[in-house]
Order: C-alpha cells, then sequence, then structure tokens
C-alpha cells in the first residue's frame, strides 16, 4: 500500500486536484452537496496547513528547538504571555487577554511611525517629478503634469479638515472624484482579469495536465466501468432532480 | 553587577538546572497571571493603557532617538539591538493565538457532529481534513522509518498540491464570475462618474487580453497614432492617472493610520472594544 501510495503520488494528486476544481465549479451551476464537501475540506486543509506550518516554522525553530535543546529557558514566559489570549473564553477575566492584545496594538502603533518613514517618504519624493528639464522628453512632461493633477486633485477630494466652500476647491476636489473613479476602473479591470488568469490557471491544469492522465487510465477496462457507473449515477441523479423541480413548481395561472 | 546578575539569569542551563529554572519561570508566570486574576476592575484599564503605551514606546523610542543620543562607544542605538529579539517573541507570542481560531472552528463543527444535524458529514470532512495535513505533515516531519516517512510525504504531497492548491486556485478563481455578475446586476451608468469608472476598467480589461490588442491592430506600431492602441492606452492608465489616483487614496491612508496610532497608543480612541468595562 506505501509502496503503492509513494509510486502514485503524482497522479493521486492531479486527479484530486481535478475533482476539487470541478466540485468548486459545480457552485456555479447550483448549490450542491458536492461544492459544500469540498467547501469544508478546504476550510479543514487551511486550518491544519496553518498550525502546521506555524509548528513548522515558528514555533518549533524560534521557540521549542531554543527553550529545549539549548538550554534558554527564558522562552517559557513567551508560553504564559501567549496564554493570556485564551482569558477570553472567561468571562469572569476576559479583561486579561486585553492586555496582551494591548501589547501588540501598541506594538503596531509604534511601527507605524517607522512605516510612515519608510514606506511613505520615498513615495512622496518619487512623486514629485521633473516636470522640464534636459533629459525630461515631451511624453514625460505631460505624463509628470498629468499626474500632478490627478494627484493633487485626489488629495484635495481626501481633504476633510474644513468644508469645501470655495469654488476652486469645490471644482478641484470634483475632478480628484472622476480621477479617483478612472482609478477604481483600473482596479476592478485589473482584479477581475486575474481572477481570470486564475480561471485559465484552471483550464489549462484540467486540459494539459489532467486531460493526458485521463486519456491513459481510459486504456483500463475498470477505469471505464467507473466512469460509466459515475455517468449512470449523474444521469439518475439529474433526472431526479428535475422531476423533483417539476413537482414543486406551482400550477401557472 | 547588573550585567553579571543578568550574565548568570540568561545562561543556558541544561539536564536539572534546566527543569528548576523551567519550572520557575512557570511558576513565576502563573504567579503574575493570578495577581492579573485578582486585579481589582478600577486598575484594568490602567493597565491595558500602561501596556499599551510601553509596547508603542519601544519601537517610538527606537526609531526616533538617534544612536548619538546614547552615552555609548560606538555610538549605536541599544533598543535597534534587541530589535530581532523583540521581533521573534512578537512573531512567538502571536503564533500562539492561533489556536484561537482553530479553537472556534472545532466548537462549531464539534457541535454538528455531535448533534448529527443537517450537514454533519461535512462538519466530520473538516475534522479529517484537518488532522490529516496536521498528521502527515508532522510525521514526515519527525518520523525516523523511511517507509513511514515516504507515505507522510506522499499524504502531504497529495493534500498540499493535489488539494489546498487547486482548491485555493480554484476558489479565488470562482470570485471573477461573481465580480462580473454583480458588476453586471449592480452597475448602472447613470453619472459622468460610473462611466469613467467603466470606460477604464473595459480598458483595462481589453489591454489585458490578446483580443483587446486585435481591436486596435490597424493602428502603426510606432509614431503618435500608435499611442492609441488599446494596449498602450491600458498600459498608461494603470502606470500614469490611476499610479497618481492610487498616491493619493495612499497618502491618505497613511495620514490617517498615523493618526490612529497615535490614538491606539495613547489609549485615546473610543468605541465599542475600548470603552467596554473591565
Amino acid at each position: 500500500m506505501s509502496e503503492w501510495l509513494v509510486t502514485n503520488t503524482k497522479t493521486i494528486a492531479l486527479w484530486c486536484g481535478a475533482i476539487a476544481t470541478f466540485a468548486i465549479y459545480s457552485v456555479l451551476y447550483a448549490e450542491n452537496r458536492f461544492y459544500r464537501l469540498f467547501e469544508h475540506i478546504f476550510i479543514g486543509l487551511s486550518a491544519g496547513f496553518g498550525v502546521y506550518v506555524t509548528w513548522s516554522q515558528v514555533l518549533e525553530p524560534k521557540w521549542w528547538q531554543p527553550m529545549v535543546h539549548k538550554g534558554q529557558w527564558q522562552w517559557v514566559f513567551a508560553a504564559v504571555l501567549g496564554s493570556m489570549f485564551y482569558f477570553m473564553y472567561s468571562k469572569r477575566h476576559a479583561w486579561i487577554s486585553r492586555v496582551i492584545f494591548g501589547l501588540f496594538m501598541g506594538l503596531s502603533a509604534g511601527l507605524m511611525f517607522r512605516d510612515f518613514y519608510e514606506i511613505y517618504f520615498p513615495q512622496m519624493g518619487a512623486s514629485m517629478k521633473p516636470i522640464f528639464g534636459n533629459s525630461v522628453g515631451y511624453w514625460q512632461s505631460v505624463n509628470a503634469i498629468v499626474f500632478y493633477v490627478i494627484l493633487i486633485s485626489s488629495m484635495a477630494y481626501f481633504f476633510f479638515s474644513f468644508e469645501h466652500e470655495n469654488p476652486i476647491v469645490q471644482k478641484t476636489a470634483a475632478a480628484g472624484r472622476w480621477f479617483l473613479m478612472i482609478g477604481f476602473g483600473a482596479i476592478f479591470g485589473a482584479t477581475v482579469m486575474g481572477r481570470m488568469t486564475l480561471f485559465i490557471g484552471r483550464l489549462n491544469f484540467l486540459v494539459n495536465d489532467w486531460w493526458p492522465s485521463v486519456q491513459t487510465a481510459w486504456r483500463s477496462r475498470v477505469f471505464q466501468a467507473i466512469v460509466l457507473s459515475v455517468a449512470i449515477a449523474l444521469v439518475i441523479q439529474a433526472f431526479r432532480v428535475l422531476l423533483a423541480g417539476r413537482k414543486m413548481t406551482p400550477p401557472s395561472g | 553587577m547588573m550585567g553579571s546578575v543578568w550574565n548568570w539569569i540568561a545562561a543556558p542551563r541544561y539536564g536539572w538546572q534546566f527543569a528548576v529554572f523551567l519550572c520557575g519561570a512557570l511558576s513565576l508566570g502563573c504567579l503574575a497571571l493570578i495577581m492579573l486574576t485578582s486585579t481589582p476592575p478600577r486598575y484594568r484599564k490602567t493597565i491595558v493603557a500602561a501596556v499599551t503605551f510601553l509596547a508603542g514606546l519601544y519601537y517610538a523610542f527606537e526609531f526616533l532617538i538617534p544612536p548619538a543620543f546614547w552615552p555609548l562607544e560606538p555610538p549605536r542605538n541599544p533598543l535597534s539591538e534587541v530589535q530581532p529579539l523583540v521581533a521573534t517573541l512578537t512573531q512567538i507570542i502571536w503564533s500562539f493565538a492561533l489556536l484561537l481560531g482553530v479553537w472556534n472552528l472545532f466548537v462549531i463543527h464539534g457541535r454538528a457532529v455531535v448533534k448529527r444535524g443537517r450537514g454533519w458529514c461535512n462538519s466530520a470532512a473538516f475534522f479529517i481534513s484537518f488532522l490529516a495535513i496536521l498528521g502527515a505533515g508532522l510525521l514526515k516531519d519527525y518520523t525516523q522509518g523511511s517507509t513511514i516517512r515516504k507515505a507522510s510525504e506522499s499524504v502531504f504531497t497529495i493534500l498540499f498540491s493535489g488539494f489546498l492548491t487547486s482548491l485555493d486556485a480554484t476558489m479565488f478563481s470562482l470570485i471573477a464570475f461573481y465580480i462580473v455578475s454583480a458588476a453586471y446586476r449592480a452597475f448602472r451608468v447613470k453619472s459622468l462618474e460610473a462611466g469613467l469608472m467603466m470606460a477604464a476598467a473595459a480598458i483595462i480589461m481589453l489591454a489585458l487580453v490578446p483580443v483587446g490588442a486585435e481591436i486596435t491592430n490597424w493602428l502603426p506600431q510606432s509614431g503618435i497614432l500608435s499611442a492609441l492602441r488599446v494596449e498602450r492606452v491600458g498600459y498608461w492608465l494603470l502606470t500614469s492617472p490611476n499610479m497618481a489616483a492610487q498616491r493619493a487614496i495612499a497618502f491618505g491612508i497613511a495620514v490617517g493610520s498615523l493618526a490612529m496610532g497615535l490614538r491606539i497608543w495613547l489609549s485615546l480612541e473610543r468605541g465599542n472594544f475600548f470603552d467596554r468595562q473591565l
């Protein structure tokens, strides 16, 4: 059994991937048990994999190994601090979990100063593009002007410190809203196409990886019998669903 | 004197010394927790605020105080030297929180399995898949015997490459259908803003597929008219107007998060989480 599993790992993984893909796409027709089952398998696998990765990449090498094998007993305090999260399940002492959450909130708040300096200052510098100069071409100039206009007007739209009563500010903010819409449209388009790339990737997997494996397996009589059985079961199920739907449909008129 | 005491405490311990120090540290930790549990309600908010402030103070000082300020030779910031340790400690403590989410999943699905309600098989499948990938992963890492190790590696590959990767990619690709369907149902071009958004989205989508390039293939590859080719317009939209708009949003978020960070750090933030009686 073990030998067979090791030899056929790739093929089994391929078939599991194909079945999982079909199961998830089956929801495009209608919500069904097959989809539900694989949805739960996905949650279980993600959670299990998360726990495994947390142990094998964080807790085991950075906490357990130094503590147990290198004699650094002080790391046990990390477990005491970590246990504070679980006080949230006690009604009486739930506030103790606030202490550890407060610690993380404080650390994140302190990090924001650094982030502001290290992430946004370079971006601010990079936004100051030259408009004129020997090395600046005609298109670059135009692009830089467009960039400034959009940046300033979009920022004007987000400026809420005072009311936009001045007509110049009003117009600039209105233009900012239009430019933001172009930005949102670009994000929407890029997101849709990004997801489409994933969809094409799945089709590519089914057509180029899985289908050759089906063609190879089709030579076996056992496989043909399995496919035939599954097809018959699916047809029967489809008829049952259709008949149930017809019974449930109220008479018109 | 202080240094030598610290070195003695921090020195690695082995054998019975390790056991004694570990038990001592655990007892100390438990004692601190017991003291926390018996804290009167009027001090609780102060403790949370103090911990939040002190934690924020570390990174603020580490970043804001220049190395020349510290009386050290060569000039350096001692807080920066312990930053890797703080980062590791943070990562470890945060890792302990992972089981919070897993515990919630276990409670919900465990209840469904025990009650044998509708769809309990799915909850059982959740437990099986959770334990299977965790068990296979741990077995492949910790077993010495080659047969079990190879078998667990195979099971892990099947579960990870076969199921998890495929399910992940398929689930996310599914969103494409829902986004388009939702946009088709809810989006109506009734204003200039909506028109601009739809036009930008359409151009970007056309620019990213070969058929888009085919539409304007009659335009020359070079020269001023080539700028009107869909793929070029799409690229320009992404890198120029979109970049400027994104940057304006990012600057707004940056200023907002800085202000928010300051409010949280100083415990000035108000709301359900912060105002609740402890």
